[in-house]
C-alpha cells in the first residue's frame, strides 16, 4: 500500500464503519480485523494512513479498494488502531454534546420570556403578527380588497370606458366615490362581500 | 407525515395569528437554539441568533407550502442567519482562543475517554464526568473558526451528508470536506490532550 493510493479517497463507498444511527463503532478493526490476519500481508508493514484518511474512512468516503487496504492495515497496525479509537471517542463525545445539550446550556424560563416578548413586539411592530380576531379581520379585508379591485377593474373597463382603455383602480374608485358610479359601486361591494364569504 | 397541529399553526401564522406563531416558536425553539449554540458557541449570542431565526421564519412563513415539513426549512433559515451573523461586523461570532487552562483543569480531574463507555446514566460520578467532557467539547468547538464549527455542527449534530451541507451553506463540496476535516482534527487534538491529561492525572 503506498501513500498516494491511501490518499486517494474521492469516491464514496457504500460500506463503511459508521453506524446508520450516526454513532461511530468503537473499533472497526475488532469487527473486521479477523478477516485480515495473514502474517505475511504486505499491508501489515505499509505506510500508515493520514488522519484525514482515517476520518474519510469513518465517514465511508473512501472507495472500496482503499477501504479494504485500510482494514488490512488497521488489523495489524497497533498505532493506527489506537489513533482510530481516539478519533472515534472524540467524535462520540462531540455528537453526545451537540445532540443533547444539557439543561443548563439552555436559557431559563425568564430569559426565554424576555427574548420571546421582544421578538413578538418586533413582529407586531412590523405588522406581521396580530391577535386572532385582528388576523381574521385582516384576512377578510385582504379578500374583500382583492375582490373589490377585480370588480372595480371590470366595471371600469366595460361600463365606463367601453373597450377603449381600462380605468386605473384609483380613477374608478374616485368615480364611485363621487357618485358617478353608485350602481357600479354597489355591484362591486356586493361582489367583494360574496368573495369574502366564499 | 406532517403534524396536523403544525399545519394548522402554519396556516394560522400565514394569516398573522399570534397563536400560530407561538405554537411554532414553542415547538421548535429548543431545536433552533441548540443548533445556533453549536454554531455560534456562546449561550447569549445563541439566544439572540435563535430569535433572529424565528423573526426571519415568521416574516417568510407565507412562502411555506402546505403539507411541507417545517424543520428542514427552519434549519436552512438558521444556517443562513448564522452565516450572515458570522459575516456581520457587530458579531462576536468569531474564533475564541481555546481556553487551554480550562481544558487542562478539566483534564486533571478526568479519566480516559474509553472509560466512559457502558456506565449507567444515573451514576452521579458519570454525570459529573459527562458534564466536564461536555465543557471540554464546547471549549474545543469555541476554538474553531466559524466555518469549521458550522461544518462540524451540521455533520455531527444534524447528521447531514457532505452534499447536503454544501447545498445548505453554498460551499463547494471540497470546502465542506476541508472545513469538516480541519475542524474535527482540531477538536480531536484538544480532546486528546484533555483525555490524556485525565489518564495521567
Amino acid at each position: 500500500m503506498n501513500q498516494e493510493k491511501m490518499g486517494n479517497h474521492g469516491a464514496a463507498s457504500t460500506a463503511n464503519c459508521r453506524h446508520t444511527a450516526g454513532v461511530y463503532v468503537a473499533a472497526p478493526r475488532d469487527a473486521c480485523g479477523l478477516l485480515f490476519t495473514e502474517a505475511d500481508s504486505p499491508h501489515a508493514a505499509g505506510v500508515c494512513p493520514s488522519e484525514d484518511l482515517l476520518f474519510a474512512f469513518l465517514d465511508g468516503d473512501v472507495d472500496a479498494k482503499t477501504q479494504l487496504e485500510m482494514l488490512r492495515h488497521l488489523s495489524t497496525c497497533e498505532k493506527c488502531g489506537v489513533a482510530l479509537s481516539e478519533i472515534v471517542a472524540a467524535m462520540n463525545a462531540v455528537e453526545d454534546t451537540l445532540r443533547r445539550p444539557a439543561l443548563s446550556e439552555f436559557p431559563d424560563a425568564h430569559e426565554w420570556d424576555l427574548a420571546t416578548d421582544r421578538m413578538f413586539e418586533d413582529l407586531r411592530d412590523a405588522g406581521i403578527v396580530s391577535s386572532k380576531i385582528r388576523a381574521d379581520l385582516r384576512e377578510v379585508a385582504r379578500v374583500v380588497g382583492r375582490g373589490a379591485a377585480l370588480g372595480v377593474e371590470f366595471v371600469a373597463s366595460f361600463l365606463w370606458t367601453g373597450a377603449k382603455a381600462a380605468y386605473s383602480r384609483r380613477q374608478a374608485i374616485s368615480r364611485i366615490a363621487t357618485g358617478a358610479g353608485k350602481v357600479a359601486g354597489a355591484i362591486v361591494r356586493l361582489g367583494a362581500w360574496g368573495l369574502a364569504r366564499s | 407525515m406532517v403534524d396536523t397541529r403544525e399545519s394548522q399553526a402554519i396556516a394560522d401564522s400565514k394569516r398573522g395569528d399570534e397563536e400560530g406563531f407561538r405554537y411554532l416558536h414553542d415547538a421548535y425553539r429548543g431545536y433552533v437554539y441548540s443548533l445556533c449554540l453549536s454554531i455560534v458557541s456562546d449561550r447569549d449570542e445563541a439566544l439572540d441568533v435563535c430569535q433572529e431565526v424565528f423573526l426571519a421564519v415568521f416574516k417568510g412563513i407565507g412562502s411555506v407550502r402546505d403539507g411541507v415539513a417545517l424543520k428542514p426549512w427552519l434549519r436552512r433559515v438558521a444556517v443562513n442567519v448564522c452565516l450572515n451573523y458570522a459575516g456581520s461586523a457587530r458579531s462576536g461570532f468569531r474564533t475564541a482562543p481555546a481556553r487551554d487552562e480550562a481544558l487542562d483543569a478539566a483534564a486533571t480531574r478526568m479519566p480516559a475517554a474509553r472509560s466512559f463507555a457502558g456506565r449507567p446514566a444515573s451514576d452521579p460520578a458519570k454525570e459529573a464526568e459527562d458534564s466536564e467532557e461536555r465543557d471540554a467539547v464546547r471549549e474545543a468547538m469555541r476554538g474553531l473558526p466559524p466555518d469549521q464549527r458550522m461544518a462540524v455542527a451540521l455533520y455531527h449534530q444534524e447528521s447531514l451528508a457532505y452534499e447536503e451541507i454544501a447545498d445548505l451553506t453554498g460551499w463547494p463540496l471540497g470546502t465542506v470536506k476541508t472545513n469538516l476535516y480541519r475542524g474535527r482534527k482540531a477538536i480531536g487534538r484538544r480532546l486528546r490532550s484533555y483525555f490524556d491529561g485525565g489518564e495521567s492525572g
